[in-house]
């Protein structure tokens, strides 16, 4: 995990990512990886983009989210832990001049009006990005379409 | 001869693809209504075209943005999200052959999907690319040709000097497999005064974090509407969608009388006339009134309407006939060789030459006795296909 103050960075350019209708896709065109996230993992990512500092992402989540059971430090954690090691964020120091921190990253962070219960984030990770693109996207998948295949 | 050859006389787009092209470009319940009498037309788990196919991520952004909740949204959503790394995993690929050609002083632009999708429809998902197309000066192809080759990517038919005095792009390959499109004119046949506006006029655009160019509207609807308007074994249905997305962008105006004009010069009035009229017809684009009537009084050459009904023929089920193809090399020389006041005809020989593959003059006037004789038989005579 990060120090408190220091920042994650998407490890861009070689990290793309977008957001589909509430699912992000992140694409490490090094590896050749395909992730997606959603729910607290997408919005973690999203605080990461907008530049919010390692150590507000917790409290962040504790605003948006309901968390009855005490255990989402531990799964944000991990989670944060993934995306490093997946060489999607680096650790980027607060006074880095490459990336200064936006200073207004409060501003273009919202928070939900409806708390719902936290659930642990999860990395959703496709290998090989070689095979992924000979899957034929209307025969081979299930429905919620691809990259996701049907059960053989 | 009839100065009007309507749009109606070519079969570039069926009931089926038009219905689908609806569901994609407009909005509200006409495009909602398409979708759904598509969907009831077209078993499209069963059989799908691939000019269809490729309309898919598009029709996903639309239908979102109508909040359209369908079972093949799902579906829809995973033809978009392929489409979407596919085309990110070219634009990463692509940017290092871009760099490197940059690097040995040699300019670049990038043509057709790549700058379609980053500059107009800013969004890199919904316009599905098979390969990225980059233009390089004419002056300049020959080096980055070398350049390209020491670098591993070759073409599969060696390049000759004619190729480069006459043709306008290349197919090239590394040892992965991976293609890309080397192009020296941004169109066939096109004169060096255009390719000097075409540089002149163009627009910053970044890929990948590499910087380079790309045509500005004008020019690229230009270049949609001509590639677009001629057959194609995959039929070439998405240049509608290209060319509604740039005529319809909020961020860029479309130079009409600059448009006309590049028309007229190039003796492409037909296809920019029959073009824009299909477009205006059906999908109701901000084209003003004026410039519809400006382009339905373009004065048509013979030749010109000879090369049209060529492009739009469907190659797949008949053959152009020898007077045919000659009209249209006639017609694509001339429009190579515009700016010169008296016609070149030596040049004009060895362009034969080199469409018709002929080794030396010996060789030519074989092929053109030939060519004569099928002529007055009426056989079909296949070009050589640039």
């Amino acid at each position: 995990m990060t120090e408190n103050g220091n920042r994650l960075k998407i490890n861009e350019p070689n990290v793309v990512h977008e957001n589909i209708d509430g699912e992000t896709v992140i694409l490490n065109l090094d590896s050749g990886n395909y992730y997606s996230i959603v729910d607290v993992a997408a919005d973690i990512w999203n605080y990461i983009e907008k530049g919010a500092p390692a150590n507000e992402l917790l409290p962040l989540i504790r605003k948006n989210y309901e968390c009855p059971h005490g255990d989402e430090e531990n799964a944000v954690n991990l989670f944060l832990n993934q995306l490093q090691q997946e060489g999607l964020v680096i650790a980027i120091d607060d006074k880095s001049t490459d990336s200064p921190l936006p200073q207004n990253w409060k501003d273009q962070i919202t928070v939900n009006g409806n708390k719902t219960v936290f659930n642990a984030p999860v990395l959703n990770k496709y290998t090989d990005m070689q095979d992924l693109l000979l899957l034929d996207p209307i025969h081979e998948v299930d429905a919620t379409g691809w990259p996701s295949t049907k059960p053989s | 001869m009839n100065n009007t050859i309507s749009y109606v006389t070519f079969d570039l787009v069926t009931p089926q693809q038009e219905l689908l092209l609806k569901a994609a470009l407009l909005s509200g319940e006409e495009a909602l209504d398409a979708w759904r009498k598509w969907q009831d037309k077209i078993d499209w788990e069963e059989h799908l075209d691939q000019g269809s196919f490729r309309l898919l991520p598009l029709i996903y952004t639309n239908l979102h943005k109508h909040g359209v909740d369908d079972p093949a949204m799902g579906m829809l959503k995973g033809i978009y999200r392929k489409a979407w790394s596919k085309n990110q995993t070219l634009f990463h690929e692509m940017a290092k052959v871009v760099e490197y050609l940059q690097y040995a002083g040699i300019k670049t632009m990038l043509l057709k999907g790549a700058s379609l999708s980053l500059l107009y429809y800013k969004n890199n998902g919904a316009r599905p690319m098979a390969d990225i197309d980059v233009l390089v000066p004419f002056k300049q192809a020959r080096q980055a040709c070398e350049l390209l080759q020491k670098a591993g990517w070759t073409s599969i038919l060696p390049l000759s000097e004619l190729d480069f005095i006459f043709g306008h792009a290349v197919q090239l390959k590394n040892s992965l497999d991976k293609e890309f499109d080397l192009h020296w004119r941004p169109f066939n046949s096109c004169c060096d005064e255009y390719e000097k506006d075409f540089w002149n006029g163009a627009m910053p655009v970044k890929m990948a974090n590499v910087n380079s160019l790309a045509p500005n509207p004008t020019n690229m609807l230009f270049h949609v509407i001509i590639h677009g308007m001629a057959w194609n074994p995959v039929p070439s249905i998405r240049w509608i969608a290209d060319a509604i997305t740039l005529i319809n962008s909020d961020d860029f105006t479309i130079d009409w009388q600059q448009l006309i004009n590049m028309a007229k010069k190039h003796y492409l009035s037909l296809r920019l006339k029959s073009g824009l009229q299909y477009l205006y017809d059906n999908f109701h684009p901000s084209i003003p009134s004026s410039v519809m009537k400006s382009t339905g009084n373009l004065s048509i050459s013979y030749l010109e309407k000879i090369e049209y009904g060529f492009m739009i023929r469907n190659r797949d089920k008949e053959s152009a006939g020898p007077y045919t193809a000659f009209c249209c090399h006639l017609c694509r020389f001339r429009r190579l060789n515009s700016e010169q006041v008296i016609f070149p005809i030596g040049k004009f020989a060895r362009s034969l030459q080199w469409r018709m593959n002929a080794r030396n003059g010996y060789d030519l006037l074989h092929k053109g006795f030939r060519l004569s004789a099928n002529m007055f038989f009426s056989r079909p005579f296949q070009v050589r296909h640039r």
